[in-house]
């Protein structure tokens, strides 16, 4: 080593620790989702334990294959190349550690108070609000780590991977924090600021996006650093990768409302949700295409090397789920596809394929490199890719046809609107042999990611641990980066801003400013043209510049993923929810009919059973008339729902009997043969919670829902007083039942959805 | 009978103000990439190589 220069250690212990967990939690977080797949064809397995059924363990398997499986193979991913691509070690080693024991500590207290039924109830945003405060500042701590590495590099410019890892950070950032806007009751419980119509919209947006820029954009950074490597070439088209990476991060965060296609949503941001989700397949595409191009001559290394097969069939799976997304957000394909099967088949393609493929391709090129030794078993490695594929392709199909099959049958009726199959348990029995072939699907993935575990392990166990370090030369002169001013000062920038407003000037004004935005706009083109023609400066020079500088570039990229969300949240969230409903309104609940509400939350009987009908005659005829925008305009949170593995409860309210509530959720089956609903045995047992109902009651007022003034004590004596007359009813049809347990407060809630008043009629919203 | 909610003039300029500017954004994106020099192209490409 000459004397100017040193070697500098990378932190790779982080990246283990990381990877090692990521490894822990997906074979937990891929048992329980087998356990809750087995559960919908085996009821017994629910077995009669609260902390045990699908309703609370369904959220538990989702979080940790989302936060804790991809979550820590994603820090480890962004903490090895990051240090590779920026030329320095990672900036803070406590910072480090504190970002690696702080997320283990979340997923354990996710871990454990999911299943004792604390949630928000909304999807893969259930944890309660101290966990939200933890993820939110743990997340803090890791862009500053990510930012400040940054700050000190020795790389002058940040390649493609580096961009995406950005993307995540700072779009993750902003939609966790918006969709998790709640008001606490308690410790363990809140209320999302939103609600109705807001909090749905506001949920998918962040649902979606999720899916976009924690399971998609720092994976596409993943691929961009690792599939060279593996293959040992270069990407294939760098400039596709620079339209690749702004069409995405502009585009998706648009697609969140087709989630809602056909719902009470307006109808204009379920058309920009359609649009925007077409306009993905072109970005999509371009990136798993320069993915897989990059094996450009080395495709034979596929026979061979397990990390390229993980990795090529990963990219593939990632161009198959989103030529499929796309798909499914077209209005009359979703009206088919949307609470069923389907969803869940193009989920797991994107899940299992695209990020469990590209997490063991990273994990078995990561392990010997970080551990200096040979992989243990290529055989064993190849054993699990293609359980793993043969698992996914079990997996997707099945749920494919039964998606299609259910979606088929639910919406089947004949010319006079009579339902081709009446009993939606009919409908359930028919996809029984899919759902078995799931669990199989399922299982076989999960052997496979059990092979690898233990492949790893005597692969660990058969080296050291060792850290990569690289050569530093000290009289290396940085060149000074572009800075704020010189990014949105520039040249470029400036005529790119006059270019935008003077092209809105001309299409959205009449008269005189119209032309006047003509004028000038055909004006800054020539003025622009001339110059850059004149100073040798080209549009190039600034981006180039810009690629020099992460904090300009982050901003920009913040401002990217901001237009959509504003556009559609912004318009919606700030309009008066009462002055707007010109239908039907929702009757404010009683306070034990809110109790029972929260009891429906906790149990998580949104991840089986949706409160909205679509406007299709089926619906209609199945469940009653469609729902309307003002019928949940109270609802904090929303409970639209995404999947109908039991039917819709829009119109439950009154449909039954109060005796046939308490019989149902006993033993369901006994009163719907063939349900695979659980038993409630414990909502018998455990007392209502009177004594929290006034700060609820009080919070619920702060976010504008109209209770009547009440004292604390006409609270819980209004409570006490319609829990017992729901007993006497119960009493007259021969059950005797404690007015104070928790079972009476259930069924007030399940009498009471859906009724609503005539807006005309709003002195009668509030009783 | 069943109407959505009516937003206001402003709010319907959102979402074509919107396509507007991706239109706009996307087009110098596109233009940039295509104007890129071969050898800046090529050195980036090959970035991920560079540190083994």
């Amino acid at each position: 080593m000459s004397a100017n220069k040193r070697t500098i250690e990378y932190n790779d212990q982080i990246v283990r620790q990381f990877m090692l967990a990521s490894i822990v939690w997906g074979v937990v977080g891929m048992l329980v989702g087998v356990l809750i797949a087995a559960q919908l064809n085996y009821k017994f397995l629910n077995f009669n334990t609260e902390w045990l059924t699908f309703g609370r363990l369904r959220p538990l398997h989702t979080n940790a294959v989302i936060f804790a499986f991809v979550g820590n193979m994603v820090f480890a991913g962004v903490y090895h190349s990051t240090q590779r691509l920026v030329r320095a070690r990672l900036a803070s080693d406590f910072l480090s550690k504190l970002h690696f024991w702080a997320w283990q500590l979340i997923i354990v207290s996710a871990a454990i108070t999911l299943p004792l039924g604390y949630t928000r109830g909304k999807e893969y945003a259930e944890l309660i609000w101290p966990i939200n405060i933890a993820v939110a500042l743990i997340w803090v701590v890791f862009a500053i780590n990510f930012f400040w590495t940054l700050g000190i590099r020795r790389e002058k410019s940040l390649y493609v991977a580096v961009w995406f890892y950005i993307a995540t950070i700072i779009t993750v950032a902003m939609l966790y924090i918006v969709n998790h806007l709640s008001i606490p009751t308690s410790l363990v419980h809140s209320y999302p600021i939103f609600g109705g119509v807001q909090d749905a919209l506001v949920q998918w947006w962040y649902g979606h996006n999720a899916v976009a820029f924690f399971l998609t954009t720092p994976i596409l950074g993943i691929m961009y650093y690792y599939m060279p490597k593996a293959a040992d070439r270069p990407v294939y088209s760098y400039k596709l990768s620079v339209v690749h990476f702004w069409s995405l991060v502009f585009i998706y965060i648009w697609a969140g409302p087709h989630h809602l296609l056909n719902t009470a949503l307006p109808e204009w941001l379920q058309s920009l949700g359609m649009i925007f989700s077409l306009m993905l397949w072109a970005p999509s595409w371009g990136g798993m295409l320069n993915g897989l191009l990059t094996l450009r001559g080395a495709w034979d290394k596929l026979r061979t090397d397990p990390v390229l097969k993980f990795f090529a069939a990963g990219i593939t799976f990632y161009g198959m789920a989103t030529l499929e997304g796309p798909l499914l957000s077209i209005k009359s394909v979703s009206a088919l596809a949307h609470y069923t099967d389907w969803i869940i088949g193009h989920v797991h393609a994107g899940t299992l394929g695209w990020n469990g493929f590209m997490a063991a391709g990273m994990f078995y090129f990561l392990a010997p490199r970080l551990w200096n030794t040979k992989l243990y078993s290529k055989s064993l490695a190849n054993l699990h890719f293609w359980l793993g594929l043969v698992g996914i392709l079990l997996y997707v199909a099945s749920m494919w046809i039964s998606g299609i099959t259910q979606g088929l049958m639910l919406n089947g009726a004949d010319a006079k609107g009579i339902l081709n199959y009446p009993n939606f348990l009919e409908t359930l029995q028919s996809i029984r042999p899919l759902m078995g072939l799931r669990i199989i699907g399922g299982g076989f993935y999960l052997i496979g990611f059990l092979l690898m575990a233990y492949n790893i392990g005597k692969t660990i166990s058969s080296g050291s641990p060792v850290n990569g370090t690289f050569e530093v030369d000290e009289d290396e002169v940085e060149s000074k980066p572009m800075g704020l001013i010189g990014a949105f000062c520039g040249p470029s920038f400036l005529y790119a801003v006059a270019l935008v407003v003077f092209t809105c000037l001309w299409l959205f004004s009449g008269g005189v400013l119209g032309v006047i935005g003509m004028v000038f706009l055909f004006a800054t083109v020539l003025v622009a043209v001339v110059h850059f023609k004149a100073s040798g400066v080209t549009f190039g020079n600034w981006y180039d510049r810009l690629l020099q500088s992460s904090l300009p570039f982050s901003i920009f990229v913040l401002l990217a993923a901001l237009v959509g969300g504003v556009v559609q949240i912004v318009p919606l969230v700030t309009l008066d929810r009462e002055s707007v409903i010109t239908d039907k309104i929702q009757k404010v609940y009683t306070p034990l009919e809110l109790e029972g509400r929260d009891l429906y939350v906790s149990e998580g009987c949104y991840n089986c059973h949706s409160q909205m009908i679509r406007p299709f005659v089926a619906e209609v005829k199945r469940y009653g008339d469609y729902s309307l925008l003002g019928e949940s305009i109270y609802d904090h949170p929303y409970q639209w729902g995404s999947r109908r593995i039991g039917p819709d409860l829009a119109r439950v309210g009154g449909k039954y009997s109060n005796a046939w509530h308490y019989d149902h959720m006993l033993e369901p089956h006994r009163i719907s043969p063939h349900s695979n609903m659980p038993n409630y045995p414990w909502l018998f047992k455990k007392s209502t919670n009177y004594a929290s109902l006034p700060s609820k009651i009080s919070v619920q007022q702060t976010l504008g829902v109209p209770f009547a003034p009440m004292s604390d004590e006409e609270i819980i004596a209004g409570a006490k007083a319609q829990a017992e007359a729901i007993a006497a009813d119960l009493k007259k049809e021969g059950k005797e039942v404690d007015p104070d347990t928790q079972i009476v407060a259930m069924i007030a809630y399940l009498q009471q959805i859906g009724k609503s008043l005539d807006v005309s009629d709003t002195s009668g919203a509030v009783e | 009978m069943w109407k959505r909610i009516p937003y206001t003039e402003w709010q319907t300029l959102f979402p074509i103000m919107g396509f507007v500017l991706f239109f706009g954004a996307f087009v110098a994106i596109v233009w940039m990439a295509v104007k890129m020099k071969s050898e800046d192209s090529d050195r980036s490409s090959r970035m991920p190589l560079q540190d083994d």
